[in-house]
């Protein structure tokens, strides 16, 4: 996939995460065979580079869908034609197809980290927004936010550093560990 | 009717993540991402129980994002989605049996009054 040429130019959020997540650490078997050593990288780096798109869609998605609704204009009904019309906007288009992105994304990661894990360390995308905001908008960031933006930093960090799945994972074919049922 | 939206938002925006974690954790790992995989993927969790409420879940909340966002800034949309990382790592740890130690606590209500403070800066 395109993506993982990306990489190395990723966020540095999960650089701290162990890389052995749940079934991608080296046993005698997997050692003999050397399958899990090949697979192990690029399903760190993917893992990675899912977060990646699930920030930078939600954040694009948000801002498009935001942009493209003020432009609309008001959307508080109960009948579905305004939200119809709503749709009609291209920036409206362009922002639901990025939250499809974003949904997809989203689930892809839950079937690899806990969901405790993701929410906070998804949270950049505030950070990324608040960034736009100044560097692209010119809007001025005020001093309570980049306080927030430290914040939601040290967070994300506490949580990178730790195993992003504890949760045991189910299989739909049986009650079988991930790795025994693959 | 803001406030109605906002609990819209935040209600059926955590009923849905708390499902779509139980979902596919049971679809197994998605490790696939070429289109044709991730049609193969949609049909399979067109499928799935826990998506067919968390999903819907997660439309009713963005439409009442939507609508919210159309009378008021964004700055009045997050702060109350801000307090629903302590509440989904409660429910991460009592519903789904995360493991959750200090520094995701830490972590979370960091992230939640960062938050805070960005969206009100």
């Amino acid at each position: 996939m395109a993506h993982d040429q990306a990489d190395s130019a990723e966020l540095q959020l999960t650089h701290e995460v162990p890389a052995p997540i749940l079934g991608a650490g080296p046993s005698t078997a997997t050692l003999a065979a050397g399958v899990f050593e090949d697979r192990s990288q690029p399903f760190c780096l993917k893992t990675r580079t899912i977060i990646l798109l699930l920030v930078v869609s939600n954040v694009l998605g948000n801002f498009t869908l935001s942009r493209g609704l003020h432009e609309v204009g008001r959307l508080v009904s109960f009948s579905p034609w305004p939200y119809i019309h709503a749709f009609l906007n291209p920036l409206v288009e362009v922002g639901v197809l990025l939250l499809i992105v974003w949904l997809i994304s989203q689930l892809s990661l839950l079937s690899r980290v806990d969901l405790s894990y993701m929410l906070p360390v998804t949270s950049v995308s505030y950070v990324l927004t608040a960034l736009m905001g100044e560097f692209l908008l010119h809007e001025r960031v005020s001093t309570e936010s980049w306080i927030g933006i430290g914040l939601i930093g040290l967070g994300v960090s506490l949580v990178a550093r730790t195993v992003p799945r504890t949760a045991p994972v189910l299989h739909k074919f049986g009650d079988l560990p991930y790795e025994a049922a693959q | 009717m803001r406030w109605l939206l906002i609990a819209l938002i935040v209600i059926p925006g955590t009923i849905a993540d708390v499902l779509n974690t139980m979902g596919m954790r049971r679809n197994g790992e998605v490790y696939d991402f070429r289109p044709y995989a991730i049609l193969r993927l949609i049909a399979s969790l067109a499928r799935s129980p826990h998506l067919a409420v968390g999903v819907p879940a997660m439309a009713v909340s963005f439409f009442a994002l939507m609508a919210l966002l159309s009378i008021a800034n964004l700055s009045f949309a997050v702060p109350a989605t801000a307090s629903s990382y302590v509440l989904e790592t409660a429910l991460a740890k009592y519903i789904l049996k995360e493991h959750i130690g200090w520094r995701r606590w830490a972590g979370a209500s960091l992230v939640g009054c960062g938050v805070l403070l960005v969206s009100r800066g």
